[in-house]
């Protein structure tokens, strides 16, 4: 059995919810608060055991604001994942929200991109609109290969868990060959417990 | 500074508002007659009106002031050199482009004469202005308050903006933009800001210029810096490791040959304490400590050690490809201290209620503060009865305040200071290594008081191991 482990980064603008999406996910709870990450923060969590071994999420949740965009980098290097988030009520988070998908097919072509409109109890509870038309939405995602788009909420919990365990199942469908290998290599090796180390850092 | 003039102001007739004011400039009062420049003094004079009336203009509005305890609080705000708006600890800065007009106007004035202005004293507002290279900061207030306090205020805040942003940066940008616009680097931050204002407000750390310890006995302390050391022992750049239980100081560890400031330790117990996101996540975080070292960032893994031990570590590095490494140390380091039971003495001190100034049996006394000059590290009691309000703490605080720039004044040699005021008696005693500051009932002769101390100083020495950080552990 391996212990393999998904390098997942969030990226968006400011106050668009990616540290609430990660406290949901985290601790099942939401706790409405206004401080802004500062540089980026870690978090990993097992996720499901697969049939090659336990697959945990290793989370970057990264910094929002403008004055840290230049350390961003370094937080979304080599990622085998990334949810890319937007408000669904701000539509200037849905143009940040393009902008990092272009830089992430620049500099991260293996990387798989999600994006993740956040704040969906707005729409439901507070009857907001949302900023972006599912025409436009739809035909964006099929221009740039877009893996999945999703809606959620933090508030109320909505499609959270689901986001976080379809990337990790994602990742193992399409990583599948290559476990199978290194299991083989593992028994051969006689070595019991390895950590998977793909595309891993 | 001169105080008498500032209480002198207070009498004033409150009608007369602007007319009478009192500006200091590099320090030295002079007041609207004894000012020689007569176009100067026309211009600060009107500039002076034209600031209050517009002070007041926002009062009237009720926009934001109905929250505003101008009784025990300063306003607080922040502009560019070029006077644009940056900060504003109450209200919306938008709606005070006109206030910081002039603010930046009288500096100004006063600027183009080859002087610096520092207060301005009206019958009812009292200025302070700290002006460095690219920022204004400026603090109201409605009481007089104590200026040197003020200005000390003003640069604690300065300080916040420069671990945030980095000397380099803040200047680069103004020299780049002379109308930058700071907030759209600082949002997300105010917050930072609003509560290291609050800390300066009531946290006696602030004017005492020091850290508060967790009282531990000096073998566990050993201990937990062993375990760190030994965990830390290969990894270069590892400038300092820093155990925080909320804001005291369980201990430090340093590289060889370099120290931090209290001051840059309360900018570390402000950004830890106004970060809930660190409990949950390991934190990667750059900060830039303004008195090690103002031009850049340093790299702080910050995270608690346990669900249970909510001490938290700061591993500060200057290497930003460190994580994964300090991660790394960050386990073994709560392995080692779970398996030496020493998580759950940190638990268990945490959990203890701080000591009680009663606890010590001196007749009378009912609050004192302890400071241990050497280190920087002080003692301060729970509040307990008559200081278990908060406004009576408050005014407790200030008293404090007041007694310690007493005894710090420059070019005195004031040691011992014994007043009786109506509500309490108090005793400030500046000794070899140590600065002790007691608080008794109303009616304490002096030998009572001399006899206090003495006893106190035999129980805390006693514990002085225990209560202070006495080694400073390196890697
Ligand atoms: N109604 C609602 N509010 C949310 C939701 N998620 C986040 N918020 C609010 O949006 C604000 C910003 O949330 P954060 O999670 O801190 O945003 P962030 O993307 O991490 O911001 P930065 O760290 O600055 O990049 C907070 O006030 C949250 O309470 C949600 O699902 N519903
Ligand atoms: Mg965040």
């Amino acid at each position: 059995m391996i212990n393999i482990k998904v390098k997942t980064v969030l990226l968006g603008n400011s106050k668009v919810g990616k540290t609430s999406l990660v406290r949901r996910f985290i601790e099942n709870k939401f706790i409405d608060s206004d401080v802004s990450t500062i540089g980026g923060a870690f978090v990993s969590k097992e996720v499901f055991s697969s049939s090659y071994g336990e697959v945990s999420l290793c989370i970057w949740d990264t910094a929002g604001e403008e004055k840290y965009e230049s350390v961003t980098r370094a937080f979304y290097r080599n990622a085998n994942a990334a949810i890319v988030c937007y408000d669904v009520t701000c539509a200037k988070s849905w143009s940040r929200a393009k902008g990092w998908v272009s830089k992430l097919r620049q500099f991260e072509e293996k990387c798989v991109i999600y994006l993740c409109a956040t704040k969906l109890d707005l729409i439901k509870e507070m009857s907001a609109s949302k900023a972006v038309s599912e025409d436009v939405l739809s035909a964006y995602i099929s221009s740039v290969n877009i893996k999945q788009h999703f809606e959620t909420s933090s508030k109320s919990g909505e499609n959270v868990d689901i986001m976080f365990k379809t990337i990790a199942n994602d990742y193992i469908q399409l990583n599948k060959e290559n476990f199978a290998e290194y299991e083989n290599l593992c028994l051969t090796s006689n070595d019991s417990e390895k950590t998977c180390c793909f595309k891993f850092f | 500074m001169n105080t008498n003039l500032i209480e002198d102001n207070k009498c004033d007739d409150q009608n007369m508002e602007t007319e009478n004011w009192n500006v200091e400039l590099s320090g030295e009062i002079i007041n609207s007659r004894q000012y020689t420049n007569e176009n100067l003094e026309g211009e600060i004079s009107n500039l002076t009106k034209t600031l209050n009336s517009t002070l007041n203009f926002v009062e009237n509005e009720e926009i934001y002031w109905q929250t505003w305890e101008w009784k025990s609080k300063q306003h607080i705000f922040i502009l560019s050199s070029a006077g644009k708006p940056i900060y504003s600890r109450y209200g919306n800065e938008d709606d005070l482009v006109t206030l910081f007009g002039v603010m930046q106007a009288i500096v100004s004035v006063v600027l183009d004469s080859n002087d610096e202005l520092y207060f301005i004293h009206t019958s009812n507002k009292h200025f302070s202005f700290l002006r460095k290279e690219s920022l204004l900061l400026v603090s109201v207030s409605q009481l007089p308050s104590n200026s040197d306090l003020s200005i000390m205020r003003l640069n604690y805040i300065y300080n916040q903006i420069i671990s945030i942003l980095t000397l380099t940066q803040l200047t680069r940008i103004f020299q780049q933009y002379n109308n930058f616009d700071l907030r759209r680097l600082l949002s997300g931050s105010e917050r930072l800001i609003n509560s290291f204002i609050d800390f300066t407000e009531n946290e006696p750390g602030f004017f005492l210029n020091s850290v508060e310890c967790l009282p531990l006995s000096s073998s566990v302390r050993d201990n937990i810096a062993q375990a760190i050391i030994s965990s830390c022992q290969k990894i270069r750049n590892l400038l300092f490791a820093i155990l925080l239980a909320e804001n005291q100081l369980i201990i430090i560890i340093r590289m060889k040959k370099y120290f931090l400031l209290p001051s840059d330790l309360h900018l570390i117990f402000n950004l830890v304490s106004s970060s809930q996101s660190f409990r949950t996540a390991e934190g990667w975080t750059p900060i830039c400590l303004p008195y090690f070292d103002a031009s850049g960032y340093m790299q702080a893994h910050v995270s608690y050690l346990s669900e249970e031990c909510q001490a938290c570590l700061l591993l500060l590095t200057v290497d930003r490809e460190l994580f994964f490494i300090l991660s790394e140390a960050k386990q073994k380091i709560v392995e080692k201290l779970d398996r030496n039971a020493l998580l759950q003495q940190i638990k268990e001190a945490m959990k203890k209620p701080k000591i009680f100034a009663s606890e010590f049996n001196v007749p009378k006394l009912r609050h004192f503060i302890y400071k241990n000059k050497n280190t920087n590290q002080f003692v301060f009691p729970q509040y307990e009865v008559p200081y278990h309000i908060p406004e009576k703490q408050n005014s407790l605080l200030l008293l404090y305040c007041q007694l310690c720039q007493q005894l710090n004044k420059p070019f005195t040699s004031l040691k011992l200071l014994f007043q009786q005021l109506k509500t309490e008696t108090v005793l400030g005693w500046d000794t070899k290594g140590i600065e002790l500051y007691l608080i008794f009932e109303p009616f304490v002769t002096k030998p009572e008081a001399i006899n206090a101390v003495n006893k106190l100083l035999k129980y805390i020495k006693k514990d002085e191991d225990k209560l202070f950080i006495v080694n400073s552990p390196t890697f």
